[in-house]
């Protein structure tokens, strides 16, 4: 009953979205707004549909529902609750379906929002976002459903079963009997959720990353409808400007929880590896980033205009691209892909997709529709330090998709090797890029738009480059003697040092007109100019992350050791000391436990006891996956990290620990906190300016003639 | 008897003690061949234990570091490294994108200068087809030059 209801609300879904882009397309071409109207009703039906099929999968998830695949696949009698509601995009059909969902919360969101107030730019953006969603709908309904279930067809004549898996119940005829496998059998050979996904991040890391992914389709489609209507004012930037710092935020996010998760789980003392399904995420936040900034120009300068909607389907094509790559199999060989089912659909699309929004650009472009209001920027200008910004991120994105997809396809195709690209090798190419980044986050903030002159801008830069000085003296007299690092810090430093200045000037030139005291003024300055300074925490938190990456980056220790019991190491200026293990601890959910135990000294005391683990899941064909879950001793100097190597010998005498050491680390932690904060600060639309009536004179009052 | 310590002495220098941080500062540079972008010193499959017990095989043995490489891509293909050593392949990886990255930059700066001398251009006409008195002009030109 549940697939049934479940698939039913799917297959709506797909013919409700594909009725919203015909509909949408069909009013306006012909003027009639009962259609459009039409359509987007149907746009916000499939928001409630897709709930309901999610709905259906959840419970089939939490009943125990293992005639459909999907649930056998993800789950077993063993998982808890908890892993049960995250195994819903624990998978490729689950996750489809979860995306499909978020997609749909959007769209009806931007449609509710901004239906009355952009007549002419709503049913064009309706249509390209039903458009994509149909696409992914169908995906689920045809290639990837998550309702397909387990059947065992039964020849009458000769007793012979076989095991089938179809959505629908297969038809039965007079020699074949359909029947529903065994629930014992179901149960027993279930499958559990992948070891790796067992973990909290689980619940919160997919579902931003999705946020983050589906939330481009916004802007996406508003700048389309802004190309196909011929709309091209600064509406489309305006309406779309909080949705896009939105998407960002949740991506941002997402990335954030992927690297934490990726230090607590995979077992090798990092965060990011530069891995392409990393970097598949990674590339439509750079796309992003240069858009957030490149806006400006357009709003304020009326420039840039090409640009800006070049970078917004930029930056959603690299969310469907990246989303193809790691779905599709493209990342493990370039053949691959297309033995995946949902591989050449997602190409055919992504391509399609990327040729029309090109082709509606470049044709508004050639009628010279798109032409930039000024055409002079000043080099020392705001403007022309944005565009600097934007060819720095477009580099990035070039040097990262080339390491990542474009090499090692062409190395492939045209060479016949396989290559991959490691740490190393991302570490070298961007590492120039992301310096020249933070140089120019420390410039730009202090340029005026238009022109600034050297004189002035030499001014404000005596107090930054000050702080930077002193804190390259500092850093020097500490020990901190590596050029690069010290460069690194420098430069992270100075960018940091530039907000900060700003800041404070803000505040006493508002503690001198206003009085307030310095807290209020900080406050009502934030609250004032949310945009401003919420994008000055936004950049904070970028310099604490840079200082936290340097530091763990260049500075890591790593050994690794195999200790007897009560034997001591040192290392770091630390002193570990193995006490024992605790082999074979059964889990509630069944996992074998083998627990080490440690403790950690620094300068002679005690500071902590660690319990680096090795679990193992039995698997239902009766082999063993392990997964090693780390021990950290966490402060904002370093992290003391600690791995039991699951690969070695777990005896009662002796064990093999992998011991990291990475300082600041949990700045890159703290940072992203900030540039949340701050991107919620920017997100945050200004309150109203109150109204103030003037009194209505009355009649006595009124001087007669 | 001679013989014999020199004989000793040169098994002893072949087979030097490497740790498990010498097999790792190698295996870090090299991938899982099963596993997808792993890389060797953190994988646990049979196969990377295998691979890592030759790589502390050949360093006592005396090879380098390089010399490990080496083997490995000659055995296992170009896959195994984290950065390949074939020149085509270090050509694709590594020139191709300075070249690329070095054109986004000429052409960054190069549409700033272009954008920078229209403002001048238009400046500049729009003075020429004023009519000023000359020693003003020159007034005006000082001004300029001393600000």
């Amino acid at each position: 009953m549940l697939a049934e209801l479940g698939l039913l609300a799917l297959a709506l879904t797909f013919a409700a979205a594909l009725y919203a882009v015909v509909a949408s397309v069909f009013g306006m071409l012909r003027n009639l707004p009962r259609w459009t109207v039409s359509g987007r009703n149907a746009a916000l039906l499939t928001t409630p549909l897709l709930l309901l099929s999610l709905i259906a999968l959840l419970t089939a998830l939490l009943g125990q529902e293992y005639q459909i695949s999907y649930v056998h696949s993800v789950s077993d009698p063993q998982t808890p609750t908890f892993y049960r509601i995250t195994a819903l995009w624990g998978s490729q059909d689950g996750s489809l379906l979860f995306w499909s969902f978020t997609m749909s919360l959007f769209t009806a969101g931007a449609i509710a929002l901004n239906w009355r107030t952009q007549p002419r730019l709503m049913p064009y953006a309706t249509a390209v976002m039903m458009a994509t969603l149909a696409f992914f709908v169908g995906l689920s309904l045809f290639l990837e459903n998550p309702f397909t279930r387990y059947w065992v067809q039964e020849n009458t004549l000769t007793g012979e079963r076989t095991a089938i898996e179809s959505a629908l119940i297969p038809p039965a005829s007079d020699t074949t009997l359909i029947l529903a496998p065994s629930e014992a059998v179901l149960a027993r050979t279930a499958n559990g959720l992948n070891p790796l996904l067992r973990h909290f991040g689980m619940i919160i890391h997919p579902p931003m990353l999705y946020l983050g992914f589906v939330g481009f389709i916004v802007p996406f489609a508003f700048a389309m409808a802004a190309l196909a209507s011929g709309n091209l004012s600064l509406d489309w930037i305006k309406v779309t400007r909080q949705w896009t710092l939105g998407a960002w935020l949740f991506l941002s996010l997402g990335l954030l929880l992927g690297g934490r998760w990726a230090y607590d789980v995979l077992g090798w003392g990092g965060y990011w590896g530069w891995d392409p399904v990393e970097n598949a995420a990674f590339l439509p936040w750079l796309m992003g980033t240069a858009l957030l900034h490149s806006v400006m120009v357009q709003e304020r300068r009326g420039m840039l205009k090409v640009w800006n909607m070049f970078l917004v389907i930029a930056t959603f094509t690299s969310v469907i691209f990246g989303t193809f790559a790691t779905r599709s199999g493209l990342i493990e060989s370039v053949h691959s892909f297309a033995r995946s089912a949902i591989g050449l659909p997602m190409f055919l699309f992504w391509s399609s997709m990327t040729l029309i929004s090109l082709t509606l650009l470049f044709w508004r472009w050639s009628r010279g529709e798109l032409k930039d209001e000024r055409q002079n920027v000043h080099p020392l200008s705001r403007e022309t330090l944005f565009m600097l910004n934007n060819a720095v991120f477009l580099t990035l994105f070039v040097f990262i998709f080339w390491g990542s997809f474009g090499a090692p396809i062409v190395s492939e195709l045209f060479i016949g090797t396989e290559i991959s690209l490691g740490i190393k090798y991302f570490n070298q190419v961007t590492a120039p890029l992301f310096a020249i980044m933070y140089l120019l986050m420390g410039v730009a903030p202090l340029t005026a738009w238009g022109s600034t002159t050297a004189r002035k801008l030499g001014g404000l830069l005596l107090i930054p480059l000050g702080l930077t000085a002193a804190t390259g003296v500092i850093l020097w007299v500490t020990g901190v003697r590596s050029i690069g690092g010290l460069f690194g810090y420098l430069l992270v430093a100075f960018a940091g040092f530039v907000v900060l200045d700003e800041t404070v000037r803000g505040v006493r030139a508002r503690m001198r007109a206003t009085r307030e005291n310095p807290l209020v003024a900080m406050w009502n300055l934030f609250g004032r100019g949310r945009r401003r300074y919420g994008g000055y925490l936004v950049h904070v938190g970028i310099v604490v992350i840079g200082i936290g990456v340097i530091g763990s980056t260049l500075y890591q220790q790593e050994t690794q050791r195999t200790m007897q019991i009560g034997e001591t190491l040192d290392f770091g200026g630390y002193a570990l000391t193995f006490n024992g293990i605790d082999s074979g601890q059964v889990a509630a959910d069944g996992r074998i436990l083998d627990i080490a135990r440690l403790s950690l000294a620094r300068n002679g005391n005690v500071i902590d006891q660690l319990r680096p683990r090795r679990d193992l899941f039995l698997q239902a064909d009766g082999s063993a996956m392990p997964m090693t879950i780390a021990a950290a001793h966490s402060t904002l100097e370093n992290d003391f990290y600690v791995l039991l190597v699951s690969w070695q010998e777990i005896s009662p005498n002796q064990a093999t620990f992998k011991v990291y050491v990475n300082p600041l680390i949990n700045l890159v932690w703290l940072g992203g906190l900030v540039l949340i904060i701050g991107t919620v600060i920017a997100t945050t639309p200004a309150p109203a300016p109150q109204r103030q009536s003037a009194p209505v004179p009355t009649t006595a009052g009124v001087a007669h003639a | 008897m001679i013989l014999l310590l020199a004989a000793m002495i040169v098994q002893t220098q072949e087979v030097r003690v490497i740790t498990d941080d010498d097999v790792n500062a190698v295996a870090k540079q090299m991938f899982c061949l099963e596993c997808e972008n792993i890389p060797l010193d953190v994988c646990g499959t049979q196969a990377c234990i295998q691979w890592r017990a030759e790589i502390r095989r050949q360093l006592e043995a005396g090879s380098t570091p390089e010399d490990v490489f080496e083997y490995f891509r000659v055995n296992h293909g170009e896959h195994a490294l984290a950065v390949p050593r074939d020149p085509l392949l270090w050509g694709l990886t590594n020139v191709t994108l300075w070249v690329m990255g070095a054109l986004a930059l000429i052409l960054a700066i190069a549409f700033i200068v272009q954008r920078s001398r229209a403002s001048r251009t238009q400046a500049v006409t729009a003075i020429a087809t004023v009519d000023l008195p000359a020693d003003y002009l020159k007034q005006l030109e000082q001004d300029i030059a001393n600000r």
